[in-house]
């Protein structure tokens, strides 16, 4: 009865099993067209914290500041300054503008061989994949 | 004590070995039958109103003790499932707010039910201040090194900056706190300005652009800073700690308990492994 009863259940859990997978999603999409680059004023992981950096809804001076940057920066990758400010793809996809003198070219101070590739995660969220 | 196991040597004796042959085929005939999958049906003895059920003894032993156990609160969230959302250990977005094993921890404690009240009063999810203290000090008012100190583990300098705060956003806390210093070793006082401190966290994520933070995307803010939780929030769970990390040298990532080679899953699982299903809920409630 008991041999029964556990076949059963791990019948119906492989057999739910692809679908659970599915509904969590494991892949990934990348974001092609698009680097890593990573703001200037790194926080290091002691002293102070850098001020953040501000993100706007446009190029001009008179640009709406929607919210602030993250430590990684995501942007064209043949992004071209307008009156100073390049395009960037924030965490929830929404394009904004950033002041191209806050960003820097990206790299990890822990592990120089690793690199960074712009994705959409699973969840929803832009962000980053690795590798070396 | 003593006299039931009297009982049971004269009951042996009087018996005999059909007798216990007769007892081992009933067992086995039970378990046939699965009159032993009862245990499979007991219940979780924490969460659901407070304390487990205490043993109580009808005879008193010499020598032990008589305990008393304080009743916390019934749990508000009692029967509601906080394992929702879609991240678990994988740093996805906020599930529902609700139970949660950090949550019944702390309304195990005196203070439990004054710590939910103060989070609902800032707009955070019980569960999530629960998480916090679970972390910190498995909800125990300690003291820590150097000025840190109290069940949230606060420093002094946080913890003013964080009371003054929640109390220049909500007025009508002021009448329920310790004044002063002394306020950060009453967990109580000591909740709001926790409670204060994950609000501003998880309104710092949202405003990098995550619409609805996780108590785990919280926890990445907390102990990397603002720059570091959001490369979490936003990693792939196979990138290793050094890579998303890309202002800490591998001697500060050393010191902040990250080993090397670790991933950013491994890291967001050994978070969840503390704090268990609050993980994945939201911080925030409005």
């Amino acid at each position: 009865m008991i041999n029964v009863r556990v076949s059963l259940y791990m019948g119906v859990a492989l057999t739910l099993c692809p679908f659970v997978a599915f509904a969590q999603g494991t892949t990934k999409q990348v974001l092609t067209g698009y680097k890593c680059m990573m703001l200037a004023r790194q926080y290091t992981g002691d002293g102070p914290i850098p001020p953040p950096v501000p993100v706007y809804d446009g190029p001009s001076s008179g640009a709406r500041q929607i919210g602030v940057a993250g430590g990684t920066v995501i942007v064209p990758a043949l992004a071209q300054p307008v009156d100073g400010r390049v395009t960037m793809v924030r965490i929830n996809g929404e394009k904004a503008w950033i002041d191209a003198s806050q960003i820097v070219a990206w790299h990890a101070k822990a592990d120089p061989s690793a690199t960074c590739r712009p994705v959409i995660l699973p969840n929803g969220r832009y962000g980053t994949d690795g590798g070396r | 004590m003593q006299r039931v196991e009297q009982r049971v040597e004269v009951s042996r004796r009087s018996e005999g070995p059909c007798v216990t042959k007769l007892m081992a085929a009933v067992c086995v005939a039970a378990m046939s039958l699965e009159v032993a999958t009862a245990a499979f049906a007991q219940t979780s003895s924490l969460l659901t109103g407070g304390p487990p059920v205490q043993v109580v003894p009808y005879v008193a032993e010499p020598g032990v003790p008589q305990l008393t156990i304080t009743p916390g609160t019934a749990n508000p969230f009692a029967g509601a499932d906080g394992g929702g959302g879609t991240g678990g250990g994988t740093g996805g977005t906020g599930g529902d707010v609700g139970n949660s094993d950090a949550l019944g921890t702390m309304l195990g404690t005196s203070w439990g039910s004054a710590a939910v009240e103060n989070a609902n009063a800032l707009g955070i999810n019980p569960s999530a201040l629960a998480a916090t203290c679970v972390i910190e000090s498995g909800c125990q008012n300690v003291a820590g090194s150097g000025t840190v100190a109290g069940a949230f583990q606060m420093t002094a300098s946080t913890y003013t900056a964080m009371i003054n705060a929640a109390v220049a956003q909500n007025p009508s806390l002021a009448s329920q706190i310790v004044p002063g210093l002394a306020g950060q070793m009453d967990p109580a006082t000591e909740s709001i300005a926790a409670a204060e401190y994950l609000q501003q966290g998880a309104q710092y994520l949202q405003n990098q652009g995550i619409s609805n933070p996780s108590v785990l995307d919280v926890r990445g803010y907390y102990n990397f800073g603002p720059q570091g939780g959001a490369q979490i929030a936003s990693a792939s769970p196979d990138q290793t700690m050094s890579s998303v990390l890309t202002g800490y040298s591998a001697a500060t990532l050393t010191k902040n308990g990250i080993t090397p080679g670790e991933t950013v899953g491994q890291w967001q699982a050994s978070v969840s492994a503390k704090i268990g299903n609050a993980a994945s809920q939201p911080v925030l409630t409005s």
